[in-house]
């Protein structure tokens, strides 16, 4: 089966699959957006214009403007492009860093093993966005510490799936034939035996980048994350808190971008899940 | 039969260890000097020395770490902003994040095994997937936006209930809501399929085809089966909560434990920010604990396991 055929298969379950069918088609969408910012927003997102703040949709803003006479529209299409941003490359590193350590300390066994595990243990003892929030403490806010907070927050969960996979693979026949053709190990750990962890990783990643952007915009709305005048959607939403009464719709548009957005990559996610393995289906 | 209980115990001190020593070094991994950091621009040198001599920084390492978990349950350790020794400032507002923690949980629980038992029930039927679709919209929904449109709704537009504070019973409900909706999702989509699994097994189909009720079955055989693992969900979503309930305390201004620690990281009150996150890992630590010694006690299997 050549790569072409193989990619095409693919595409055919996900288009039969609903969940992931959908999920996709959420995902390019955002992803487009985020891509064509520059293009497709009406305003500068910072454009500040004080004597329309707070005016509620219409022809001019659809969904309206801000405190600042910022409008929101532009604001939520340029809030697509830190989020997607931040949480993609944030995920693309924990993944490169946890495969690497998760896969080295099952192959090799022994004390390393147990160092590498036991710390990742620690670091999941921090219940949900609380290691973010401790790194933040140390790093300070800002963009590439936020990165950084959400690359360790989510590196202990990809070292544990090529652990795993690792664990189960090595003790297999191809991994003797390969050692005794002459493979260096190194070779048959990230040639042979790796791949095998390939479809669970897309799918914890997928997932990942989704509870990404929660993390993102969540310490954004704590006041720890991009900082204002960043276009962030959580940063936003912390904006609109103080003025619900005054001008509702200032606290829905960014809330929507999230929740569409995340939604996209869980349905995403899940539907890859089901179909890469088919024996979850109907849990 | 005790080996697993004692093993469990054993786990969780360099667990415990662990965690406090990323606590301590929140302080010493901050880039540049700790004692610069902590106090903040203008500070002369005498005010850094002074800050450095207070907490002990140009001690030795371990010296310094003894004395960082000794200090925060002696009351050595004070709170920066308020002088107070961090000990008293924690507790209360940890105790009230449990509070939240606790009436989330039961939110969760209720709804959450309702809707898991409603969709396992009509499986397939547009109940089951109407159940689902909340589901699944409970995990993409960001919690402290959730807060907001309730605020809109029951505070701004009906004026039914209080935006925040903490005043009386009625100051939970919306946070509680809050925190415990997404907790609902995940613990409905575990009854359902765990309850679908159970009605898979054998000792199921022997019961129908022995014409035992349909009602009987379902509530008496297969919920009681399909339970064991929605507990765990449960206790790990109360876990979970404690450290996530930092941003409903944040939407509904609840005096919480994750909200002081919040603060405290933008006044730079070191201290707050160290013991009140070394806490709420150290409760999250022993509710885990908890749960796995409770699963080991309902499902005998485990025990025998090793």
């Amino acid at each position: 089966m050549n790569h072409n055929n193989s990619m095409a298969i693919y595409w055919r379950r996900i288009s039969k699959n609903k969940m992931a069918a959908i999920g996709a088609f959420i995902v390019l969408f955002i992803v487009i957006i985020a891509l064509l910012a520059p293009v497709i927003s009406p305003y500068e997102p910072d454009a500040q214009d004080l004597y329309s703040s707070l005016n509620g949709p219409s022809k001019e803003h659809w969904f309206g403007t801000d405190i600042y006479g910022r409008d929101i529209l532009s604001r939520v299409i340029w809030g697509a492009r830190i989020s997607l941003s931040i949480s993609s490359l944030a995920v693309f590193l924990s993944i490169l860093i946890g495969v690497f350590l998760g896969a080295i300390a099952a192959y090799f066994g022994g004390v390393l093993d147990e160092i590498i595990m036991r710390f990742f243990d620690i670091l999941l003892s921090f219940p949900d966005i609380l290691l973010a929030i401790a790194i933040i403490a140390i790093l300070g806010s800002g963009r590439s510490n936020l990165i950084t907070a959400i690359t360790i927050y989510s590196i202990p969960q990809f070292a544990r799936i090529a652990r795993s996979t690792v664990v189960s693979e090595k003790t297999k026949e191809y991994v003797d034939a390969a050692r005794l053709s002459g493979e260096s190990e190194m070779n048959i750990l990230f040639r042979y035996v790796l791949p095998n962890s390939l479809s669970p990783i897309i799918v914890q990643g997928t997932l990942r980048i989704g509870y990404a952007i929660l993390i993102i915009s969540g310490l954004g709305f704590l006041g720890l994350g991009i900082q204002p005048p960043a276009a962030e959607w959580g940063t936003d939403l912390s904006i609109a808190r103080t003025y619900l009464r005054a001008a509702p719709h200032t606290g829905i548009f960014p809330g929507i971008a999230i929740f569409i957005t995340v939604m996209g990559f869980n349905f995403f996610g899940d539907g890859l899940n089901e179909i890469l393995n088919p024996r979850m289906k109907d849990r | 039969m005790n080996n697993y209980f004692i093993r469990r115990l054993i786990l969780i001190i360099p667990i415990l260890i662990g965690v406090s020593l990323i606590s301590f070094f929140i302080i010493h991994l901050i880039p540049g000097d700790p004692a610069r950091v902590i106090a903040g621009q203008g500070a002369t040198s005498e005010d850094i020395a002074l800050i450095r001599e207070e907490f002990g920084l140009d001690k030795p390492l371990t010296e310094q770490y003894f004395a960082f978990v000794g200090g925060i349950f002696s009351g050595k350790m004070k709170s920066i902003s308020s002088q107070q020794p961090v000990i008293d400032e924690i507790t209360p507002r940890f105790w009230n994040t449990v509070q939240l923690a606790t009436f989330g949980i039961i939110v969760a629980t209720v709804f959450g095994i309702l809707l898991g038992i409603i969709a396992a029930t009509h499986k397939n039927t547009f109940v089951d997937n109407l159940s689902m679709g909340f589901s699944l919209i409970g995990v993409s929904m960001p919690i402290f936006w959730l807060g907001l449109l309730l605020i809109m709704l029951f505070s701004v537009a009906l004026n039914w209930l209080p935006a925040g504070g903490k005043d009386s019973f009625i100051s939970f409900i919306l946070p509680g809501i809050t925190l415990g909706l997404p907790s609902a999702a995940i613990i409905a989509r575990m009854t359902r399929a765990s309850m679908l699994e159970i009605v898979n097994q054998d000792f199921i189909r022997t019961a129908i085809s022995n014409g035992i009720p349909q009602k009987t079955i379902i509530y008496k055989y297969t919920l009681k089966n399909a339970m064991i693992p929605v507990v765990t969900v449960v206790g790990l979503q109360f876990g979970y909560m404690l450290g996530g309930a930092v941003l409903t305390e944040s939407v509904f201004g609840w005096p919480g434990l994750g909200r002081l620690v919040v603060q405290s990281i933008f006044t730079r009150d070191y201290p707050i920010v160290q013991s009140g996150i070394l806490l709420i890992a150290m409760s999250f630590v022993f509710v885990n604990l908890a749960v796995d010694l409770l699963y080991a006690a309902i499902d005998p299997r485990l025990r025998r396991k090793k």
